[in-house]
């Protein structure tokens, strides 16, 4: 049966152009992981329902999520309840959830995506997550863009780094007690993205599925010669160095004599495209100033 | 003074092992060194390392403080745990067990959480004051009992659980933002400047003098109270001051190390078993061999490199646990298991009337559970036509709770009736904490775990700490202290290995967690149909068990002068003991308190005989789960806080003011 708020969508379905900022007909989405979240968003739809907004608000931030976003509750255990009273047209979800919540497809059709690959690139595999997601939103054009923005913010980093290829770099974000930090390697997306801007990750020790680290700061000292990138959070990045300008070793450390620790805001180091995008331009942005070669 | 202890403690074994354990260390540390610079740079990298060669930075600054941190935090809890023993009379206390490293925890995250500003104070002060909480808080639950060991490990472990509980449910909402703090209380010691060694090294000096002015009061505290105090001894005065110093010390490591458990209480055991005798060289001893052992595990895990990421703290408590069960047998067991017992206040005439009531209420928390939602507007009370809507949702966690909490109410009175002690629960026999291991290691091996094979899994963990209570406890004809203690060690050791899988950061652990927190979220229509069945089983079985359970309490000579076959009808009332906990864990997790708090809150209503008690606080037990999850699922909506947590939280309010109560 149709209903007057079906008829009106339909009704202005008919006289709009498709195109960016015709929010209200694409289909009602709720996204179950924070790269869905990312890229629904990016695709210029307001999701129906969210999995853990304040997580998506810290780890991910832009493109931000609307202040009154619908919050489904943790990644993990959504609250299927909510989920069923609001009706989405569609649901994005990670393969990884798919064992625990396989009785979301009873409310409504489910796309379970993978949200890692280990034969692809990082950023090859999100480009392509973005192409079904696009589809399944019905928003390929808005893809076509924000695959285009990425392409051009990487070729802008790596022309504009020129005078640094190869140079090693650490890229990691510092723990609270000024002693550990999460460390990015290459098979993460930030890593990934690095490369293709002509640097080397300084960082060649194991890593976990997601490219990242967990590592005492004293290891640094294993590229002694490398840049020193780390995302800052606010109170606990302030906490972090003020410890750390406590240490020697880090004191001694090239980078740190020469002024070459770079802070940048924060970037999801696995999230989705427009992350790789923000990346590359937070790249050029904090190294074009450094001057060339070592030390 | 000094020359004395010294003189005192060459005349015993103590230094010949601490001189192997000098020597593994040397070596050790000789292991590490010897990768990190090239030969002729050692002896400059260790004291005078050059500023622009970072490998001798390195050494001078991280593997060598560390080692020093190392050797400190392991005294420092060496010493905390020798004068907790000295003080208490009571071989297990220590940090871990006296609920100071769960109080400094708790504290150290909430500031995180909502005051971070209070760091400025510095991360000891938080902890210092959150793990003097915590032993406050185990301190005043034992005090009527006069500081009985048992009493006292107990009320550490039940706010050691419930204090953890509280964590727990701080880590689900805020699992990114205390992460990090998360990594480094596993226990790890990585080092990279000198502050740390700067910190420990001036409080455990003042501590060594003030331990050292205390060891002639500290001696007559190992004499009986009326004695000391016939001798002229403030004992109040002198215990709070050794309490004060050894709670300094074990928070003082939680800030700058992290969790490092056991240590306080290997080093006093090693200081004992190698043959101190008097007070003042147990103290020098437990700290030498608290330095000696955690130095030497943090030693050989850097040796073993990058193959073994398992953090310190981590190691030593599941070496500790390990300790604490080989050393079991050797504890004196006490004389009488019933004084923890509530005295008969108070007696049903006709129980099963109140049983009859009891049916009816549980019959309205099921409805309300099934009925009852919050929607973004506001409350939902689904009529009965609306109910199927819902039926898939809230079907089977219902079903599941209810036959967990049947479950465990049934468990727990089996062990109390079984043990003859009160305080007797699945949850605090370590029971649960089998099942859970059980659980995390077919989690861990299988790749697609079903119904089948983590019931199994988490029955063969339930029967397996069963059949090492059975064990252990075979020399004391399963004295209730001992079976209680083995749960303490294998909770501890639950706990240590759930800390370093979550410092991992592996995703399936999320999985674990949730459970662990006693999530109804994943239990299916089977699992919570299998649990109802097995409860209804148990207590259609329970007549069957009635003589056994109403003799056994009066302890194995009476038993065995009324004609019981003592260890066979033991082993058959464990065995379904077991069983119930393993099934009513897998719904719920394995600490929700409820077998603990069901069977007791029945006595205290006056229900004496067997089976009215069995059978109501399977009821009760039910009817508490089913409430706990509703709670869960409505309070934080859309959030959902586990029902077991929300259990735990009840369990462990009512187990503090019942033992606050009784004062």
């Amino acid at each position: 049966m149709l209903s007057r708020r079906h008829l009106l969508a339909a009704g202005a379905a008919a006289c709009l152009p498709t195109g960016a900022g015709a929010q209200e007909q694409g289909p009602r989405i709720v996204s179950m992981d924070l790269p869905f979240t990312e890229m629904v968003l990016a695709l210029g739809l307001e999701p129906a329902a969210i999995a853990n907004v304040q997580l998506y608000r810290r780890l991910v931030g832009i493109p931000p999520a609307p202040p009154n976003a619908v919050d489904l509750g943790p990644l993990t255990e959504p609250n299927l309840e909510l989920l069923q009273y609001l009706r989405p047209d569609l649901i994005l979800a990670a393969s990884w959830q798919a064992s625990a919540l396989a009785a979301i497809e009873r409310i409504a059709p489910v796309h379970w995506l993978p949200t890692f690959s280990r034969e692809q690139k990082p950023l090859d595999f999100t480009r392509e997550l973005l192409t079904r997601v696009a589809a399944l939103a019905q928003r390929e054009k808005q893809a076509e863009v924000l695959r285009h923005e990425a392409d051009i913010a990487i070729t802008q980093a790596s022309t504009g780094l020129r005078a640094h290829a190869d140079r090693p770099v650490y890229l990691l974000r510092f723990a609270e007690d000024g002693r550990r930090s999460a460390i990015f390697g290459p098979s993460s997306l930030v890593g990934d993205v690095l490369a293709r801007a002509g640097l080397r990750n300084a960082f060649t020790g194991r890593t976990n599925v997601w490219g990242t680290a967990s590592i005492g700061i004293e290891r640094l000292v294993e590229t002694p010669d490398a840049l020193i990138i780390h995302f800052e959070r606010g109170a606990e990045t302030i906490r972090a160095m003020g410890r750390l300008v406590e240490s020697p070793i880090w004191n001694a450390l090239p980078a740190v004599r020469a002024r070459r620790v770079l802070g940048m805001p924060v970037i999801h180091p696995n999230g989705a495209i427009v992350s790789a995008t923000r990346f590359a331009r937070q790249l050029l942005a904090a190294i074009a100033d450094v001057a060339p070669g070592h030390g | 003074m000094w020359l004395r202890v010294m003189a005192d403690a060459a005349a015993t074994r103590p230094p010949i092992l601490a001189a192997a354990l000098t020597a593994a260390l040397a070596i050790l540390f000789w292991l590490t060194l010897k990768t990190a610079v090239p030969p002729q740079q050692r002896w400059l990298a260790l004291w005078s390392p050059s500023p622009d060669d970072l490998r001798q930075l390195f050494v001078h600054y991280s593997l060598l403080p560390r080692l020093f941190v190392g050797v400190l935090g392991g005294a420092a809890l060496g010493l905390a745990g020798g004068l907790f023993q000295q003080v208490l009379r009571n071989p297990l206390a220590e940090p871990g067990t006296l609920g100071v490293f769960a109080g400094a925890k708790l504290a150290l995250a909430l500031a995180t959480l909502w005051w971070p500003g209070l760091f400025g104070y510095g991360f000891e002060t938080i902890a210092i004051l959150g793990g003097g909480a915590g032993m406050a808080l185990v301190v005043l639950l034992a005090w009527r009992q006069r500081f009985d060991p048992l009493a006292l490990i107990l009320a550490g472990l039940v706010v050691t659980i419930y204090l953890g509980g509280i964590n727990a449910m701080l880590a689900l909402f805020h699992q990114e933002a205390l992460r990090d703090l998360f990594v480094w209380q596993a226990g790890s010691l990585n080092q990279n400047n000198w502050l740390a060694v700067r910190a420990l090294l001036p409080t455990l000096v003042v501590s060594a003098v003030l331990a050292v002015v205390l060891i002639r009061p500290l001696t007559l505290l190992g004499l009986q109270d009326d004695v000391a105090r016939a001798m002229g001894l403030s004992l109040a005065l002198t215990r709070l001051a050794a309490l004060t110093i050894a709670v300094s010390l074990s928070a003082l490591v939680v800030a700058h190390i992290g969790v490092v458990g056991f240590i306080g209480l290997a080093g006093p055991l090693l200081a004992r078993l190698t043959g101190a005798r008097r007070a003042g060289a147990r103290l020098f001893w437990s700290a030498a061999f608290g330095a000696l052992l955690l130095g030497v595990a943090d030693q050989a895990l850097q040796a073993l490199g990058p193959t073994l990421e398992l953090p310190t703290g981590t190691l030593t408590s599941l070496i500790g646990a390990g300790l604490v069960l080989w050393m079991l047998p050797r504890l004196r067991a006490g004389q009488d298991p019933r004084h923890l017992a509530e005295p008969d206040t108070r007696r049903l005439l006709r129980p099963w009337l109140v049983i009859a009531c009891l049916l009816p209420a549980l019959a309205l928390a099921v409805w309300a559970a099934l009925a009852l939602a919050r929607v973004p507007e506001g409350w939902h009370w689904s009529s009965v036509a609306e109910l199927p809507a819902y039926w898939p949702w809230r079907g089977a966690r219902v079903v599941g709770a209810v036959a967990a909490g049947a479950l465990l109410g049934i468990a727990g009175t089996l062990l109390q009736r079984l043990t003859g002690n009160a305080m007797a629960s699945p949850e605090l026999l370590g029971i649960s904490s089998g099942a859970a291991l059980g659980l995390i290691a077919v989690v861990f091996v299988t790749t697609q775990p079903t119904t089948a094979s983590t019931l199994a899994a988490a029955a063969c963990g339930a029967f397996v700490v069963l059949a090492t209570v059975l064990w252990l406890g075979r020399r004391s004809a399963l004295s209730p202290e001992h079976v209680l203690l083995t749960g303490v060690a294998i909770t501890t050791m639950t706990t240590a290995l759930t800390a370093a899988l979550l410092a991992t950061g592996d995703p399936r652990m999320i999985v674990i967690l949730n459970w662990m927190a006693g999530s109804t979220y994943r239990v299916t229509l089977d699992q919570a149909l299998i649990a109802a069945t097995t409860a209804l089983v148990l207590v259609a079985a329970s007549p069957l068990m009635m003589r056994w359970l109403t003799i056994l309490p009066l302890g194995a000579v009476a038993s065995r002068a009324l004609g019981l076959p003592v260890a066979l009808s033991r082993l058959a009332v464990l065995l379904a003991a077991a069983l119930a906990t393993a099934v009513g864990t897998l719904i719920v997790g394995p600490l929700s308190f409820v077998g603990l708090m069901a069977p007791h809150a029945v006595r205290l209503l006056g229900f004496r005989q067997t089976l009215p008690q069995l059978v109501a606080a399977a009821l009760l037990g039910a009817m508490l789960m089913v409430l706990a999850d509703l709670a869960g699922r409505i309070i934080a909506f859309p959030w959902q806080i586990p029902a077991g947590l929300v259990a735990t939280f009840l369990g462990g309010s009512y187990f503090i003011a019942l033992m606050w109560g009784r004062r």
